[in-house]
C-alpha cells in the first residue's frame, strides 16, 4: 500500500514535468477531439460519407472501417478496425503481436485491434509533442492480459501510417531470458553477445523501415571496422550497415548499437522522426542472461545496451513508448506488483525518469461486449448458450475483464 | 468381496429398512454409497429445472436429494456428455489435467474448422462447414455409437460370441472407450513427432464426425462380428 502511495506520489510529480515538456496543443486537444467527435455523426470519418456508395457497406457496431490508425478518435473507441493484410505481414511478421493473439489472427484471417483508451492517450502525447524538445518517453503499464501488448501494436501500427522510422522491439525477453545462442563479446569484455537475435532483430527492422529506407537514402556517418576486412566505409547507404550485420552475425550486436546511433544521428539533424517501441522493458535490467536451453550466464547482455542507450533523452525527433511487464520480470514468477517502480527497480527508474505513465486497465462493459461481439462474429464463441445474455454475463464475471482470459475462456467454446 | 458386499448392505437394510425384503436389498443397493438408497439424484442444472413437471416437483418435495457432484454445475456451458468424456480421459484422479487437454482438443478442432470457414469465400460452401467443437463432438460420438454387442455363451464347452442388442448407456460407453483408446495409440516415443493426445483425439472427433476414422471403423468391425455370428444368436435365449 505504501508502496502504491508512493509511487502515485511520483507519478503526479512526473506527469507534472512532462507536461511542461510538451506544448500547449496537448491541453487543448482532448477538448477539441471530443468537440469533432460530437461534429461527425458518422464515426467513421466525414470522408466516407461524402462518397456516395452504389452499395453502402453494412458495418457491424464493433467494428469500425477506418483502417488508418492516425484518424482514431474518441468515437471509435471500443471498436475493432482490421490492420490491412500487407502491413500486417510488415509490421508484426516477426512478432509484436502476443502470441496467443497472432494464432487467433491466423484462424480469423484478419488482423484486428480494438481500439482502446490508452492507445488515445498516446497518440495525444504524440501528436502533442514537440518534437525540438529531448524526446518525451512514455510507459504502459498493468495486469498481465489487460493489453499492453496490443496497445503498442496498434501505436507500432499508428507509427508505420505516420510515417515515424520504427524502432520495435516485440519482446525484451526473446533476447534478455530466452537467447538462443550467447558468446563472449569481443568489443565490450566481460559482456555477452546474443548475435542470433541481435541479427534477427536487424532482419525485422529492415522489413518494418524498408519502405523509409528506400526513399530516404540514408548514409553512414562514419566509417566502421569490424574485423580486418569488415569495413563499412563513411557514407555508405545505411542498408549496406544492416545487410552486413544481417550477413555477419557475429557482429550482429555492435551493428545494432551502431544503427542506432546513426538513427540518433538522423533524428537529431531532422531527416527522420523516429519511434522507438519497447514491450517488456523492464527485462532489460536483468542482472544476468538467460538461454533457449534455460541455462543461466552470469554476465550482462550486450544487445540490452542500444535499447538502453536510445530510451535516455538526449536526442530529439523521437518518442519512446515502453511498456513495463510483470512477465517481463527476470524472475516472473517473484514478481509482486506490476507498477512501474517496482518492475524498473532502482536502476530502472534512474534511466526512464521522467516518463508518463499510462496505465492499461481491464475491459470496460463496452469494450467487454465490443470483444463478446467480434467473437460471435468470427466464430471463436459458437456455443448457443454464449450468445445468450446469460452466456455473456457468466463469460463477462469470469474473466473480470482481462482480455486475455476471456480468449482462453472462449477457446473451447 | 461378494462377503462384504452382503455386509454392507445388510447393515444398511438394517438401518434403513423401509420394508423391502432383504434379498432384494442385495441386488438394489450400491455397495460402498455415502448415500442410503432412498436420496434421489439431483436436478442441478436451471434448464433441467425449468423441464420439470409440477408433478415431479411434488414428488421431489419431499424426498431426499444427493449433493451434487463436483462436475456438476449451472453453468450456462455445462455439457453431461462432456463430463462424461472428462471421466474417460482422465488417469488417477487428475480431472483437471483431463479437462485442460479435452478443451486443447476443442480448441484444435475450432481452429482448423473455423479457419476452414473464414478461407472459404462463398456462402454455399461455408454452410457444409460444421465450425462447432460441440456438435462436432455429440456428432462423433453419435457415430461411434454401435448398436450390437457380443457377449461370451458357452455351449456344450465352446464360447461362442453371441451378437445381442446393447442399450444407450452400453453404446455410448463403449463409444467413449473406443474415442479415447483410438486416441491414445501412438508411435513409439523414440519417433515423436510431437502430436499429442489432444491432437489425436481432436483428429478423431473431426474423422468420427464424418464417419471415418479408426473409431467408426471399430464400430463396423464390431457389426461385422455380429452379422458372422448371426447363427449363434438364438443361444441368447436357449
Amino acid at each position: 500500500m505504501a508502496l502504491r502511495i508512493l509511487h502515485n506520489e511520483l507519478f503526479s510529480h512526473h506527469v507534472g514535468v512532462m507536461q511542461r515538456l510538451l506544448s500547449s496543443e496537448r491541453v487543448l486537444s482532448s477538448a477539441a477531439r471530443t468537440a469533432a467527435a460530437l461534429d461527425t455523426s458518422n464515426p467513421d470519418g466525414g470522408e466516407a460519407s461524402n462518397k456516395k456508395t452504389a452499395q453502402p457497406k453494412i458495418v457491424a457496431s464493433f467494428r469500425t472501417q477506418e483502417s488508418n490508425p492516425t484518424k482514431h478518435k474518441e468515437s471509435h473507441l471500443s471498436r475493432y478496425y482490421t490492420v490491412p493484410g500487407d502491413i500486417s505481414k510488415t509490421l508484426f511478421q516477426y512478432g509484436g503481436l502476443p502470441k496467443a493473439y497472432e494464432k487467433l489472427c491466423h484462424i480469423f484471417t484478419e488482423t484486428a485491434i480494438m481500439v482502446r483508451k490508452p492507445y488515445l492517450e498516446v497518440t495525444n502525447c504524440i501528436e502533442s509533442v514537440d518534437f525540438s524538445k529531448p524526446a518525451v518517453r512514455i510507459v504502459l503499464y498493468g495486469k498481465p492480459g489487460h493489453g499492453k501488448s496490443m496497445t503498442l501494436a496498434h501505436v507500432v501500427h499508428y507509427g508505420y501510417s505516420a510515417g515515424f522510422m520504427l524502432v520495435h522491439v516485440p519482446w525484451v525477453n526473446t533476447f534478455m531470458r530466452r537467447c538462443k545462442d550467447a558468446s563472449p563479446s569481443e568489443s565490450k569484455p566481460g559482456m555477452m553477445d546474443v548475435p542470433i537475435d541481435a541479427a534477427a532483430w536487424l532482419v525485422q527492422f529492415r522489413t518494418q523501415n524498408q519502405h523509409l529506407l528506400k526513399t530516404l537514402n540514408l548514409k553512414t556517418s562514419k566509417p566502421y571496422q569490424y574485423g580486418p576486412r569488415d569495413i563499412i566505409e563513411q557514407g555508405e547507404p545505411i542498408d549496406a550497415l544492416i545487410e552486413f550485420g544481417i550477413g555477419r552475425a557475429k557482429y550482429a550486436c555492435d551493428v545494432v548499437e551502431a544503427l542506432l546511433r546513426e538513427i540518433k544521428g538522423f533524428s537529431n539533424s531532422g531527416l527522420v522522426k523516429t519511434m522507438v517501441v519497447i514491450d517488456g522493458f523492464n527485462g532489460l535490467f536483468a542482472p544476468n542472461l538467460k538461454t533457449q536451453r534455460r541455462k543461466i550466464l552470469e554476465a550482462k547482455c550486450t544487445l540490452a545496451l542500444p535499447f538502453l542507450e536510445i530510451t535516455q533523452f538526449d536526442w530529439c525527433n523521437g518518442v519512446v513508448i515502453l511498456s513495463v511487464d510483470q512477465l517481463a520480470h527476470h524472475d516472473m514468477f517473484k514478481a509482486e506488483s506490476n507498477l512501474p517502480l517496482y518492475l524498473l527497480g532502482k536502476e530502472g527508474w534512474e534511466h526512464i525518469d521522467p516518463f508518463i505513465p499510462i496505465m492499461v486497465d481491464k475491459y470496460d462493459t463496452a469494450e467487454m461486449n465490443s470483444s463478446l461481439d467480434f467473437y460471435i462474429d468470427r466464430r471463436w464463441i459458437q456455443h448457443p448458450g454464449g450468445q445468450t445474455e446469460a452466456g455473456r454475463a457468466e463469460l463477462r464475471s469470469l474473466c473480470a475483464g482481462n482480455g486475455f482470459e476471456l480468449m482462453n475462456l472462449c477457446a473451447p467454446l | 468381496m461378494p462377503l462384504m458386499r452382503l455386509q454392507v448392505c445388510a447393515s444398511l437394510s438394517t438401518l434403513y429398512n423401509v420394508g423391502i425384503h432383504n434379498s432384494l436389498r442385495v441386488l438394489l443397493v450400491k455397495s460402498y454409497s455415502v448415500y442410503p438408497p432412498t436420496f434421489i439424484k439431483p436436478v442441478y442444472h436451471p434448464e433441467e429445472i425449468k423441464k420439470l413437471s409440477a408433478e415431479e416437483f411434488r414428488v421431489r418435495l419431499h424426498k431426499n436429494v444427493r449433493a451434487a457432484e463436483s462436475n456438476q454445475n449451472a453453468s450456462v456451458f455445462h455439457d453431461p456428455l462432456y463430463e462424461k468424456l472428462v471421466n474417460h480421459v482422465m488417469k488417477g484422479g487428475k480431472k483437471l489435467l483431463a479437462r485442460q487437454i479435452i478443451e486443447e482438443a476443442f480448441l484444435k478442432v475450432k481452429s482448423t474448422q473455423v479457419r476452414k470457414y473464414h478461407l472459404a469465400k462463398d456462402e454455399e460452401n461455408r454452410k457444409n462447414i460444421l465450425t462447432d467443437p460441440r456438435e462436432i463432438f455429440h456428432k462423433a460420438l453419435q457415430n461411434c455409437k454401435p448398436v450390437l454387442d457380443v457377449t461370451p455363451v458357452k455351449r456344450g464347452g465352446v464360447v461362442y460370441k453371441v451378437p445381442v442388442a446393447i442399450n444407450d448407456r452400453r453404446a455410448t460407453s463403449l463409444a467413449f472407450k473406443w474415442l479415447v483408446a483410438t486416441s491414445r495409440e501412438h508411435e513409439p516415443r523414440r519417433q515423436h513427432t510431437g502430436e499429442y493426445f489432444s491432437d489425436r483425439l481432436a483428429k478423431e472427433l473431426l474423422d468420427a464426425s464424418e464417419n471415418t476414422g479408426k473409431t467408426v471403423k471399430k464400430k463396423i468391425e464390431l457389426h461385422k462380428l455380429c452379422e458372422a455370428n448371426k447363427a449363434y444368436a438364438h443361444y441368447r435365449w436357449t
